[in-house]
């Protein structure tokens, strides 16, 4: 049984269809990767997933339980944390009320070894600790929005295109930290344009096309492939 | 140029500024705590609750009720202290149980069903007026156009003389109660996960449910909160104007707080006393110099449009948690 199933999933906005027939597993400590161009549905599968957005039809089942049903503050509780497009920071807290943030949904448990895994993985955010969120620079935020997340120990963790707007090197970085995220035990679903980086991690990955899944395969048998090469990779 | 209309006396200003100033800041923390309400609703929801004066008035109508029944009337009762302090602190509870309600009440008729459909902001500003007429007509259905009998809680006494001015007993302990009350609840907002879960949905209501916080629930714990604070408020109108409560008292005194709360930066807590007290302040010393309380209003309005020309999103900015002074 796969740690997350999505079934037939479909979602509207009003009368528009947005996504509809998802169906993706992605298996415990598994790095699978979604693709697609603008306007494909990637955000919306992720916010469907998290909760945000409420499926029409289909199903989410997270370790064997429908959580469908259940409103986005829930699913947190359950242990599946999404990295928000545009990193959702909140501007007027510190480094560190954000990092708080994260332990919200910890009820009463000591998040004390989140902290010192957070800040191991982004000493940066140690030394910007007392800094106001909306002053931290892109590539900051991106590294404080997974931090966060990660302060509530997810089982899955979604990242809703973590590079977007990033220098190359700092894109490196951004998926070298996914890796060790990954290694660490925590299972991800990712969302990205930077197909072939992305690609190169994944266990398996789909594809994505005006709202439909069109391929699935493994990250090589992708990038191998030569009409996904064409389209998502640059030729 | 002389008119009979209108005419400035500043040396009666002078004469008697001190004195202006003290009631001045006693009605000024009471336009702060009404004003409150107006900027944690805002701060959460991007909306103007125009039914937050009728709030407050219905813990005021309680507070009359309450004390009416108690025996209280047009004259200070001889009571030994501590059973009027007892009496006035049920008399406050009560009416914050009842502007706590009345507010949660509001969300739940007016705000919460357009939330579900997603409706436009303009559909929720009209449901805002639209509640506040209605809670008032029920008011004036129910009780009249006539203000409710006084009820004269004690006698002020002088407690102490400043610059050669009398505090006295009414003014401090407004003064002090609302101050102490607001001091609270920004520290709610700054410390408790109650208040961290009120600024991060002010902030980013989607990131906010993807920490864990329960929006619903944080929209309804700040309207009663609002709702307590107009309720505390209620007992300090009442205890200054004891005649004031009638259908109207609401709209009357919710105009000057929602001045406050846009004058101090509207979603701003801290912004909301200083405001307040600002528009207390203004208001007397208008009406002092122009010899007519009608002025009031007037004045605060040309002051509130003259704050924003400078600083369009108010004093001390207009985020919750954003601006730290
Ligand atoms: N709030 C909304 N209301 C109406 N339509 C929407 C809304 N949000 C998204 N859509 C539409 O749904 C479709 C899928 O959007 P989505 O944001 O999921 O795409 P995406 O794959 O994440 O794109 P991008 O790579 O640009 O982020 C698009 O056609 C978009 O216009
Ligand atoms: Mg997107």
């Amino acid at each position: 049984m796969a740690l997350l199933e999505i079934k037939d999933l479909e979602v509207r906005y009003g009368r528009i269809k947005a996504v509809e027939e998802i169906s993706v597993d992605v298996d415990a400590s598994e790095i699978v990767v979604l693709i697609g161009a603008n306007g494909a549905g990637k955000t919306t599968t992720m916010r469907a997933v998290s909760g945000l957005l409420a499926a029409r039809t289909g199903s989410i089942t997270f370790k064997g339980e429908d959580v469908t049903r259940l409103k986005g503050h829930q699913r947190v509780r359950k242990g599946i944390s999404l990295v928000p497009e545009g990193r959702g920071i909140f501007p007027g807290m510190t480094v560190r009320e954000n990092l708080d943030m994260g332990t919200y949904a910890l009820q009463g448990k000591n998040p004390e070894s989140e902290y010192d895994r957070v800040f191991e993985l982004f000493p940066r955010l140690k030394e910007r600790e007392k800094q106001m969120g909306g002053t931290m620079s892109g590539g900051e935020q991106q590294m404080l929005a997974i931090g966060r997340a990660l302060m509530a120990n997810p089982e899955v963790l979604l990242l809703d295109e973590p590079s977007m707007g990033l220098a190359p090197q700092f894109i490196r970085q951004i998926f070298a930290i996914i890796r060790e995220i990954n290694a660490q035990g925590t299972t991800v679903l990712l969302v990205e344009q930077n197909a072939n980086q992305a690609l190169a991690i994944a266990d398996r990955a789909c594809v994505l096309e005006a709202g439909r899944l069109t391929k699935t395969g493994t990250g090589r048998e992708l990038l191998e492939d030569s009409t996904i090469r064409d389209v998502y990779l640059g030729g | 140029m002389s008119s009979d209309w209108i005419s400035f006396d500043f040396g009666a200003l002078i004469d008697s500024f001190w004195a202006t100033t003290f009631d001045g800041l006693t009605l000024g923390a009471i336009y702060a705590l009404v004003a409150l309400g107006y900027t944690l609703v805002y701060g959460v929801l991007n909306l103007i609750n125009f039914a937050h004066s009728e709030v407050f008035i219905a813990g005021a109508f309680a507070v009359v009720f309450f004390l009416s029944a108690l025996g209280f009337g047009p004259s200070a009762p001889t009571l030994p202290i501590g059973m009027l302090i007892l009496d006035l602190v049920l008399a406050g509870i009560i009416a914050m149980v009842v502007s706590g309600g009345t507010a949660v009440l509001v969300e739940r008729i007016a705000y919460k069903p357009l939330r579900n459909r997603g409706a436009s902001r303009l559909a929720f500003l009209i449901s805002a007026i639209g509640m506040s007429f209605v809670l008032q007509y029920i008011f004036y259905e129910w009780r009249g156009a006539t203000a409710e009998p006084a009820v004269t809680m004690f006698r002020p006494k002088p407690i102490f003389e400043v610059f050669g001015s009398i505090i006295d007993s009414q003014q401090l302990t407004i003064f002090i109660a609302a101050v102490v009350m607001m001091v609270c609840v920004d520290q709610i907002v700054q410390r408790t996960k109650l208040g961290r879960g009120i600024r991060a949905v002010a902030q980013d209501p989607d990131t906010a449910t993807l920490m864990g916080v329960n929006k619903e629930r944080i929209i309804v714990a700040t309207f009663a909160i609002g709702g307590f604070l107009a309720g505390a408020a209620a007992l300090f109108y009442v205890m200054r104007v004891p005649s004031g409560v009638f259908y109207m008292g609401g709209f009357i005194l919710g105009i000057k707080a929602f001045t406050a709360a846009v004058l101090g930066g509207i979603g701003n807590v801290r912004g909301a006393l200083l405001g307040g007290l600002l528009v207390g302040l203004i208001g007397n010393y208008g009406a002092t110099i122009l010899g007519d309380s009608q002025w009031t209003d007037v004045v605060i309005f040309i002051v509130l449009i003259l704050v924003l020309m400078i600083r369009p999103n108010g004093i001390l900015g207009s985020n919750l948690g954003e601006a730290r002074v």
